[in-house]
C-alpha cells in the first residue's frame, strides 16, 4: 500500500492532487492483499489453537496411564511361624511382622531357576516395595488368613509397570534400558500365566507423596491445595471487598485516593516470585510462621490475589444502577446502609465471579511457595493449615524433577487433576455469572 | 439476602477462630524436620516414608538444603522452630561444632549411616573415560603450574590435560560450595592430585597451600549445577560430552542413562567402594539434636529405624537405593552403640517420651473468650436500647420510633467497644510474649487483660445507650474506618515488598558496589560458606543475566505479539460471531494454564524437540536452549497481548473506520491505515504489560532454561534469567546473611523497579489513550 497517499491539504506547498488510478490491476492486488492480510489472522488464530492442542495432547498422552496400574497375582503363603511365631494375633505383633519374606518366597516359586543374589534382587523389583503394607492391612482385616495361601493381587514395580504400559522400548539394546532380558522374560512368563492385571489406579487418588512412582498419589497435594486456597479466600474475599467498597463508594477524588487506585492496578502485575521474597521476608522471616504451611502459603496468594479481587468487585460495583442507590437514599438510608444493604447484595455475583477467578490463578500459582519452602518431601497428607504441606503445581514440579522415568507419567497425570480442577472453577465462574448475574 | 450477609460475618468469625486455632498449634511440632545434604536425600525420605507408614508416628519433613546450609539451619538454636536431624554427606567441621554450642545446641549424635561413593559420569552414549586424579585435578583447578608457574587454568579439552584423552571440551557439572558432595570430592581428589604436583606441594603456608590446591576454576568449564542432584543427571543425560560430579546412589539410579568414568583404573561398583579400592568414597552422617529426643514425638524411633539392619544393615532397603552399606560387623557395633545413645535397652526404650503441652492453647481460648464476650456484648446493647426506650414510651407497639438508631447499632455499638480494647491488648501482648520466659504464666496475665478490658468496655459502653443516643453514627464511623483500613493494605503490600527487598539488597550493597553488581559482566554468586572451604571467589556482576531475561523476553514477544495481534485483529474485524464465541475462550485458556505446566511441556516436549530438529540440520542447541524456554513462553503470553489489543482496537471510534470505508479503502486498509494508528499507544502499552509477564515469569525459565550466566546472543545457548537466579539462590539454604542469598534480594529488588516501571507506562499510556477517544 506504498502508493496510497493521504490527500493534501489544498493550497500548501507540496499541494499535488493525483488522479487515483483505478486500474483493474490494481484493485486486484488490493483484493489480493485483502485476503492475505485476512488469511494472517486465520492462521495466527489457527497457530495458537495447534500450540495448546499440542500442549495439552501431549500431557494427556504422557498422563493418562497413570489412572491405571499394573498389578501381579501371587500366591502369598501367610506363615505362621514367620509373621506371628507365639500365635498370638495380637494385632501389634502383627503390626510390626515383616511381610516382605513371603513376597519373596511366592517369587522365587514361580521362578525356582533364578538362585544368584543379583538376580534375585532384580526379580524382587518386580513386586513394589509397598506391597508388603498391603499384606499387613490384609492380615490386620482379617488374622484368620494366617497359616493359608491365598492369592493376592500386587502392586507391580514402577519400571515393570512402565513395561507393561509400553513406555520401556523392548527394542532398544540391553544396556541402554533399565530392565535386563533377563527380567523381561520374567515379567513375560508372569504375564502368559495370566498373573498380569491392569486396573484402575485408585491409590494415585487418595495416597500421599511417595519416593516409588507406583505409589505416589496426588491427594496431599490435593488437600494442601485445599488448605491454601481456603486461607487465601478467607483473607482476600473480605479484605478485597471491603477495600473496593471504600474506593468505589466512599472515597473522594483525592492524591491519596489515586496513588491507592494506581498502587492496586501495579500490583496486579508485580510478578509473583516478588510476592514469595515479601512472604519469605515478612511471615517467615519476621512473624516466624512455620515454614511449608498452608497458612503462609495462603497468606502470601490472598496478598497476590487481593487486586484481582478489588478490581472485580470495583466493577460489579460499578455495573450497579445509580437509581438503586438514589431509592434507598430516598427512603433514608444512610449511605452505608445504601452500600451494604442495597447495591453490595447485587453486586454479590460478579464479585464471586471475580473471587473465583483470581483464586483459579492462585491455584496454578507456584513460584511464590517455592520461596517459602513449600517444596519438602512430605508423604502425610496435612490435616491442618499450619501442618508442611505442599500444592498441586508444586508437586507437579517435584515430580518434574525426579529421575524415575514413572514419575514423568505421575506428572502428567498431577497436571491432568490440577487442569480439572482450574476447569470447574472456571465453570463455577462462568455459571455464577450466567445463572445470576442481572444486566441493568 | 440479609441473611447471606449474617452467614457471611458468621463465617468470617468462624475463619478468625479458624486462625486463631491454627496459629495456637503452630507452635507443637508432632513431625521431625530433617534438613541437609541432597546425597542423603534419598536414603533419609525412603526411611521417613517406611516409618511413617510402619510406626504409627507421621512421617517426617525432609528438605534436601545441601549438608552446609542443613548445618546451618540445625545449629541455628534448640526448640520447635529448628531442624531435629541434619543429614551431613561429610563430618561436622569444628567450626560448626562450635556455631551450634554458641547458639545453644550442645548434645549432637552422630550417626554414620553407611558409604556413598562419589562418581565422574556421563552420557551412555560416550565411552568411559580411564581417568587419574592428576588429570581430573588439572582440568578443573583454579591455577595449575605451566613451565614450573602457577597460572590461571588454560586447558580447554580434556586432550589438552593428558593427550591420550579424547578432544572434548571440558564441561563438569558439579554441585556448589555447600553441598558435602563437592566437599567430599575436593578433598579425595583434589588433596590426593596435589600431593604429586611440586609446585603445590613447594609452598610452605599450609592455609595457601590449600587455597591454591582446592580452588576450582570459574571460568565456565566447571558449571555449578545447584544442590539439585537430579537435575544433574537430567543435563548429563542431554548433553554427552559433559560430565558431573555424583553421588554413587545417583549413578546406579540412573545405570540406563550414565556411566561412571574410572578413576585411577578402577571404576565406582558397589565392591570396589565397599572394599575401599575405589578411593573417591565418603561415610555418611545424621546428626541428631539430643535435646529434641523427649520432645519431638517419633524422633528416637525414627533413628533406630534408620539404623536398623532391615534399613541401612547389608541387604536393607537402602541398599537398593544405592547406600553402600558398612560391613555386617561394623554395622551391628554402630547398632548398639546408637541405639544406647538414644536411651534403648534390649530394644525398648528407658524414658518414654513426654510431650509438653503447647503453651499455645492459650490463644484459641483466649480467642474463643473474647468473641464470646463480643456476641454478649452485642445482645446487651440491643437489650439495653429496647428496654429504655420501652421504659420511656410504654410497652405500646411504637417503642422503636424514639430510638435514634436501630437497636441493633446500639448492640454492635456495645460490641465494639468491647471488643477494640480487647483486640488491642491481644495484640499488644502477643508482642511482648515472644521475650517471656514462662509463656504459660504471661499469657495467662494477657488473658486475664484482654478480658478484663473488653467487660470494662461493656460495661461503660452500656451505661450510655439512651434511646436518643446516635449509636448509628458511631458505629457507621467505624465501619468506614474500617474500610479504610483495608483499602490502605494494598499500600501497605507494596511497602512491605519495597522495605523487605530494600532492606536486604542494602545489606547486599554494602558487601558488594552496586557498580558491580549492575555493570559486572561475570555471575557466580556461589561463595565460601565457612572460612575452612575454597569456594568460587563470588562475583556479582549481574549483566549477564539481564542479558539472559532480555533475550528470553525478546524471543517470548517475537512469538506472542505476531500471533496476538493477528488473532485480535481477525477476531474483532473479520470472524464470524459463532467463530468468535468459541476461539475467543480457547484463547483465554492459554493464559489460565498454570505455568508449572508451561514448563513440564518446554523442558519435556519442546526443548527436546528443537534440540534433535537443530542436531538434523547440523545446529548446535543446548538442552536448555533460550529458544525453548522462549518460545513457550511466547505461546504463554498470545492471550494477553491479543485481548489487550482486542480492547484498545475496539475503543477506536467506528467514525473513523466508517469515514475509511466511505474512502474505499478495504478492511485490511481501513485495519492498518487508520485502526493500527490510532490505537499504537494503547497498543504498545499492552505489549509493554505482556513483556513486564515475560519477565516476572518463573516457573517456564526455572524448568526450561539454564543456570550459567552465559553473555550471548544466542538462541541456541542457554542463558539464565533473573527469576531463576532468585529460585537457586534461595531454595535451599535460607540463611539471610551470606552474601549469595542476599543476593537474591537485590536481584528481586532489580526485578520489581523493572516491571513497576513498565507497569506505570504502560497503564498510563492506554489510560491516556482511552481518555481521548472517550
Amino acid at each position: 500500500m506504498t502508493d496510497f497517499t493521504m490527500p493534501s491539504i489544498p493550497g500548501s506547498a507540496t499541494a499535488r492532487l493525483r488522479k487515483p488510478d483505478l486500474s483493474p490491476g490494481r484493485i486486484s492486488r488490493r483484493y489480493a492483499a485483502e485476503r492475505r492480510f485476512r488469511l494472517y489472522g486465520v492462521l495466527a488464530v489457527g497457530l495458537a489453537i495447534v500450540m495448546l492442542a499440542l500442549l495439552l495432547i501431549s500431557i494427556v498422552s504422557k498422563g493418562y496411564s497413570a489412572f491405571m496400574q499394573t498389578r501381579i497375582n501371587l500366591d502369598i503363603t501367610f506363615d505362621a511361624q514367620e509373621l506371628d511365631p507365639q500365635n498370638t494375633r495380637d494385632p501389634a505383633v502383627l503390626k510390626a511382622a515383616n511381610y516382605t519374606p513371603p513376597i519373596r518366597k511366592a517369587l522365587s516359586a514361580q521362578f525356582p531357576d533364578v538362585t544368584e543374589r543379583t538376580d534375585r534382587r532384580r526379580l524382587y523389583d518386580i513386586i513394589s516395595n509397598g506391597a508388603d503394607r498391603q499384606l499387613m492391612k490384609m492380615v490386620l482385616a482379617n488374622p484368620a488368613i494366617i497359616g493359608t495361601t491365598q492369592s493376592v493381587s500386587l502392586l507391580a514395580g514402577d519400571d515393570f509397570d512402565m513395561l507393561n504400559k509400553g513406555r520401556i522400548s523392548r527394542n532398544v539394546p540391553e544396556a541402554e534400558r533399565v530392565l535386563s532380558d533377563k527380567q523381561l522374560g520374567w515379567f513375560d512368563k508372569l504375564q502368559s500365566g495370566g498373573r498380569v492385571h491392569y486396573a484402575f489406579n485408585l491409590d494415585f487418588l487418595t495416597s500421599g507423596d511417595s519416593r516409588e512412582p507406583e505409589q505416589a498419589g496426588i491427594l496431599g497435594a490435593l488437600i494442601g491445595s485445599l488448605l491454601t486456597m481456603i486461607t487465601t479466600i478467607v483473607l482476600a474475599l473480605p479484605l478485597g471487598v471491603m477495600s473496593a467498597i471504600y474506593l468505589e463508594e466512599f472515597a473522594p477524588k483525592n492524591r491519596i485516593t489515586d496513588i491507592i487506585e494506581v498502587n492496586i492496578n501495579n500490583l496486579a502485575a508485580v510478578p509473583s516470585i516478588v510476592f514469595g521474597l515479601l512472604g519469605l521476608a515478612v511471615f517467615l522471616g519476621f512473624f516466624g510462621l512455620p515454614r511449608s504451611a498452608p497458612l503462609v502459603g495462603g497468606l502470601v496468594l490472598s496478598l497476590m490475589t487481593l487486586p484481582t479481587v478489588i478490581i472485580a468487585t470495583r466493577t460489579a460495583l460499578k455495573a450497579v444502577p445509580p437509581s438503586i442507590r438514589e431509592a434507598a437514599y430516598g427512603i433514608g438510608a444512610s449511605q452505608l446502609q445504601v452500600v451494604l444493604h442495597h447495591v453490595l447484595p447485587l453486586a454479590t455475583p460478579g464479585i464471586m465471579t471475580g473471587a473465583i477467578i483470581g483464586l483459579a490463578r492462585a491455584l496454578g500459582e507456584s513460584a511464590p511457595l517455592l520461596m517459602i519452602g513449600m517444596v519438602a518431601f512430605i508423604v502425610d497428607v496435612p490435616r491442618s493449615i499450619v501442618d508442611p504441606s505442599t500444592v498441586l503445581p508444586v508437586q507437579v514440579y517435584l515430580w518434574a524433577d525426579s529421575p524415575e522415568r514413572a514419575f514423568i507419567e505421575r506428572t502428567s497425570a498431577g497436571i491432568m487433576v490440577l487442569l480439572v480442577f482450574l476447569i470447574l472453577m472456571n465453570a463455577a465462574a462462568i455459571f455464577v455469572r450466567r445463572r445470576f448475574e442481572r444486566r441493568w | 439476602m440479609r441473611k447471606l450477609f449474617v452467614a457471611a460475618i458468621g463465617w468470617g468469625l468462624a475463619g478468625i477462630v479458624g486462625f486463631g486455632m491454627a496459629a495456637g498449634s503452630a507452635a507443637a511440632r508432632d513431625q521431625i524436620a530433617i534438613v541437609g545434604s541432597s546425597t542423603v536425600y534419598p536414603f533419609s525420605t525412603t526411611v521417613a516414608e517406611q516409618f511413617g507408614r510402619s510406626s504409627g508416628f507421621k512421617a517426617p519433613v525432609v528438605e534436601s538444603t545441601g549438608t552446609g546450609g542443613g548445618l546451618k539451619l540445625f545449629c541455628n538454636g534448640a526448640g520447635d522452630a529448628t531442624p531435629d536431624i541434619a543429614n551431613a554427606s561429610r563430618p561436622i567441621k569444628d567450626s560448626e561444632r562450635q556455631t551450634c554450642e554458641q547458639n545453644g545446641v550442645t548434645d549432637i549424635l552422630e550417626v554414620p549411616i553407611g558409604f556413598d561413593g562419589i562418581a565422574l559420569v556421563n552420557s551412555k552414549t560416550r565411552a568411559p573415560l580411564d581417568l587419574t586424579v592428576k588429570d581430573i585435578w588439572l582440568a578443573l583447578a583454579r591455577e595449575v603450574p605451566v613451565d614450573g608457574k602457577l597460572v590461571k587454568n588454560p586447558y580447554k579439552t580434556w586432550a589438552d590435560v593428558n593427550s591420550s584423552l579424547p578432544p572434548v571440551k571440558i564441561e563438569v557439572l558439579g554441585p556448589p560450595p555447600t553441598s558435602g558432595t563437592r566437599d567430599a570430592f575436593v578433598e579425595l581428589v583434589f588433596d590426593r592430585a596435589c600431593r604429586d604436583i611440586a609446585e603445590i606441594a613447594a609452598i610452605a603456608d599450609d592455609q595457601a597451600r590449600k587455597a591454591a590446591c582446592d580452588g576450582i576454576r570459574e571460568d565456565g568449564a566447571y558449571i555449578d549445577a545447584g544442590e539439585n542432584d537430579n537435575l544433574i543427571v537430567q543435563k548429563l543425560a542431554a548433553n554427552p560430552d559433559a560430565f558431573g560430579v555424583l553421588g554413587y546412589s545417583f549413578l546406579i539410579q540412573n545405570q540406563d542413562k550414565l556411566q561412571g568414568n574410572k578413576i585411577d583404573g578402577i571404576a565406582p561398583t558397589e565392591e570396589d567402594i565397599f572394599s575401599g579400592r575405589y578411593e573417591v568414597a565418603r561415610q555418611l552422617y545424621l546428626y541428631v539434636k539430643m535435646q529434641h529426643l523427649d520432645t519431638i514425638p517419633g524422633l528416637p524411633e525414627y533413628v533406630a529405624e534408620f539404623v536398623s539392619a532391615r534399613a541401612s544393615g547389608p541387604g536393607g532397603y537402602l541398599a537398593d537405593k544405592g547406600l553402600i552399606p558398612m560391613s555386617a560387623d561394623q554395622h551391628q557395633a554402630t547398632e548398639s552403640r546408637i541405639l544406647a545413645a538414644l536411651g534403648y535397652e534390649n530394644g525398648v526404650r528407658k524414658t518414654a517420651t513426654t510431650f509438653i503441652l503447647p503453651a499455645s492453647v492459650m490463644p484459641v481460648a483466649l480467642t474463643v473468650a473474647l468473641l464470646g464476650l463480643a456476641g454478649i456484648g452485642f445482645q446487651v446493647g440491643r437489650r439495653r436500647a429496647i428496654a429504655r426506650a420501652r421504659a420511656m414510651q410504654g410497652d405500646g407497639a411504637g417503642f422503636g420510633r424514639i430510638l435514634h438508631s436501630l437497636p441493633g447499632y446500639h448492640g454492635l455499638y456495645v460490641m465494639l467497644c468491647c471488643l477494640i480494647p480487647g483486640l488491642l491488648a491481644f495484640a499488644i501482648g502477643g508482642v511482648l510474649v515472644h521475650g517471656s520466659d514462662n509463656p504459660d504464666r504471661a499469657w495467662a496475665a494477657i488473658a486475664a487483660a484482654v478480658l478484663a478490658l473488653a467487660a470494662v468496655g461493656l460495661v461503660w459502653a452500656r451505661r450510655h445507650i439512651r434511646p436518643d443516643f446516635r449509636a448509628r453514627n458511631l458505629v457507621e464511623r467505624a465501619i468506614l474506618v474500617l474500610l479504610i483500613a483495608c483499602s490502605l493494605l494494598s499500600i501497605l503490600t507494596t511497602v512491605g515488598i519495597v522495605l523487605s527487598l530494600l532492606f536486604e539488597a542494602m545489606r547486599f550493597f554494602a558487601g558488594v558496589p552496586i557498580t558491580e553488581f549492575l555493570f559486572g559482566l561475570q555471575w557466580s554468586p556461589q561463595i565460601a560458606l565457612r572460612s575452612d572451604q575454597v569456594g568460587a571467589s563470588g562475583s556479582f556482576g549481574a549483566i549477564p543475566i539481564f542479558a539472559g531475561t532480555l533475550l528470553i523476553t525478546v524471543i517470548a514477544m517475537i512469538v506472542a505479539v505476531p500471533i496476538g495481534l493477528m488473532s485480535a485483529v481477525y477476531l474483532s474485524d473479520y470472524a464470524n460471531p459463532k467463530v468468535r464465541a468459541v476461539v475467543k475462550p480457547l484463547l483465554e485458556i492459554l493464559a489460565g494454564i498454570p505455568t508449572v505446566v508451561y514448563g513440564f511441556f518446554a523442558a519435556l516436549t519442546v526443548a527436546p524437540f528443537l534440540r534433535s530438529l537443530g542436531a538434523t540440520i547440523g545446529l548446535d542447541v543446548a538442552s536448555e536452549s533460550a529458544l525453548a524456554a522462549g518460545a513457550v513462553m511466547g505461546v504463554m503470553i498470545i492471550p494477553f497481548v491479543s485481548s489487550l489489543s482486542d480492547d484498545v482496537m475496539n475503543a477506536v471510534p467506528q467514525s473513523l473506520r466508517d469515514g475509511s470505508y466511505a474512502l474505499g479503502s478495504t478492511k485490511s486498509e481501513t485495519i492498518r491505515q487508520v485502526v493500527f494508528p490510532a490505537a499504537l499507544p494503547g497498543i504498545v502499552g499492552s505489549i509493554l504489560l505482556a513483556v513486564s509477564r515475560a519477565i516476572g515469569e518463573t516457573m517456564i525459565v526455572v524448568m526450561a532454561a539454564g543456570l550459567t550466566a552465559n553473555l550471548t546472543a544466542n538462541p541456541f545457548a542457554a542463558v539464565t534469567t533473573v527469576t531463576v537466579q532468585i529460585v537457586t539462590l534461595l531454595v535451599g539454604d535460607q540463611e539471610f546473611d551470606s552474601p549469595k542469598t542476599l543476593a537474591a534480594f537485590a536481584l528481586g529488588l532489580v526485578l520489581f523497579v523493572i516491571t513497576l516501571c513498565l507497569n506505570i507506562v504502560a497503564l498510563r499510556t492506554v489510560r491516556k489513550y482511552r481518555e481521548k477517544y472517550d
